[in-house]
């Protein structure tokens, strides 16, 4: 390792490499490899960009554990609603009023969910709105 | 219809939706085909959505509201404000993303639709994975951790754990076949048109492991032969995901397990015709090696010099058998005889 200074985007291309090719990768190679990325935060010249690569450099564990899962009822009640919609088929004409209903029906189970959950299965019918949108074109 | 009313280029929220889609663009190095039009969500039950148009739609009471409370409130948010305004974010990133690669043409040679439960597992897999990883890189190049620190040290749910589980495995074991990095398998895939993404896949095995034994005019076969291999197991993805059986962590396994099953299909296929190309090189090499005018006169008697064929049987459903058995015309240097 040099000490040669680095910008933002050197490190962040290093960090997106490592998120990837560290997937599934031992402890003690996520450690080395953090420990390497914590030095190259260090060398980032600018004092904005070196304090967001400290930080970066410090989730590399917490996000190549990938993020929290759900707990609740309401979210598992709601991917089984998602997938069905999404494996649906059938004409458009029937298809568009059943997307409809699964989509008040996340929304409500969203509602009742805790919130740190509730955003996570709203998030479900992004795709849902899409696939009206495509059947209506 | 979900877009509603325009929301005015001016505003507050306006130019807080561009900058992020800005700093998506920044963060993936992919320019979006973000078309400028923003819309206020008409159902109430949606955050938002990124169109196949180029548009996007955003919900007033879920994102824009809570985004403007984060810059407005004059103090530290609560602990459930935050997490409805790093959903708020999260929603408008992981939107953003989806419009960082265009939907591609369903027609053309090994694509898929857009809309099937694969092709959109895939999607939202790689989207979602892209989402929580970045979204705190987001926050803080748009600068909103300078108004609620708060809101990097909290925590995300994924939507889809089955999803993201399938790609990341998928994306590991077509690193391991094709012997690249997972990094560049995911930036092929991230870039791959929607239609593409299962054709990139196979493009990238063919490159790196068929590339100097499979004749060039192949290609489109064998691809559709690869992409044929993998694709019924993630539909499965879907399926599994559709059971009121499954704890999310088994879902999250399922997925996992079905993209494995894609992977070994991969990796078989890859095997039977690499297997495949070598043996008929290892014969033309023997044959040129030794001129036998009884070995000359055998192969006129049989019907000529048989050529590789680019077409295979699978084999029990995940793997594949060179097809030596069928009788073959020989055309030119290379068997043509394509299916």
């Amino acid at each position: 390792m040099n000490d040669e200074p680095v910008d933002y985007e050197t490190f962040q291309a290093e960090m997106r490499r490592l998120l990837s090719d560290l997937k599934g990768a031992t402890p003690d190679v996520v450690q080395a490899e953090g420990e390497r990325l914590r030095n190259l935060a260090e060398q980032v010249q600018d004092e904005r960009g070196r304090e967001r690569a400290r930080f970066r450099a410090g989730q590399l564990p917490r996000l190549l554990a990938g993020p929290a899962k759900a707990s609740s009822e309401q979210f598992q009640q709601a991917q089984v609603l998602f997938a069905r919609a999404i494996n649906g088929d059938g004409p458009a004409g029937t298809r568009i009023p059943q997307l409809e209903r699964t989509i008040e029906q996340i929304g409500a189970l969203a509602d009742e969910a805790p919130v740190r959950e509730a955003g996570a299965i709203r998030r479900l019918n992004s795709p849902l709105v899409r696939l009206i949108d495509h059947l209506q074109s | 219809m979900s877009a509603g009313r325009p929301v005015p280029p001016n505003s507050n929220e306006y130019l807080w939706v561009a900058g992020v889609v800005r700093s998506v663009e920044k963060l993936s190095g992919t320019a979006s085909r973000w078309n400028g039009e923003l819309y206020e969500e008409t159902r109430s039950n949606a955050g938002g959505s990124a169109m196949d148009d180029g548009g996007m739609t955003v919900n007033v009471d879920r994102v824009l509201k809570p985004v403007a409370q984060a810059y407005t409130a004059g103090r530290p948010l609560t602990e459930d404000e935050l997490v409805n305004a790093r959903d708020a974010v999260l929603t408008v990133v992981h939107e953003a993303k989806h419009l960082s690669n265009t939907l591609g043409d369903d027609s053309a040679p090994g694509a898929t639709p857009v809309y099937s439960p694969d092709t959109l597992a895939l999607e939202e897999g790689l989207t979602e994975t892209w989402a929580h990883e970045n979204v705190d890189d987001v926050i803080q190049d748009i600068g909103m951790d300078r108004a609620q620190p708060g809101l990097l040290s909290t925590e995300s749910i994924d939507s889809y754990p089955a999803y993201t589980a399938a790609s990341d495995e998928l994306i590991r074991g077509a690193a391991a076949v094709s012997g690249l990095p997972q990094s560049q398998v995911r930036e092929g895939l991230e870039q791959a048109d929607r239609t593409d993404r299962w054709a990139a896949v196979a493009d990238m095995v063919i490159d790196e492991r068929l590339g100097d034994v499979m004749p060039a005019e192949h290609r489109e076969v064998v691809r559709t032969q690869l992409v044929q291999a993998m694709r019924p197991h993630l539909a499965d993805v879907a399926a599994a995901q559709g059971s009121e059986l499954q704890s999310d962590v088994a879902k999250s396994i399922a997925g996992h397990q079905s993209a494995g099953r894609a992977v070994i299909a991969l990796s078989t296929s890859t095997t039977g015709i690499e297997n495949h190309y070598r043996d008929w090189h290892r014969d033309q090499a023997i044959n040129q090696a030794a001129p036998d005018p009884e070995v000359d006169h055998l192969r006129k008697f049989l019907g000529g010099q048989t050529p590789p064929d680019a077409s295979f049987r699978a084999s029990g459903g995940d793997g594949a058998v060179p097809d030596n058995v069928r009788q073959l015309n020989s055309r030119r240097g290379h068997g043509q005889s394509l299916e």
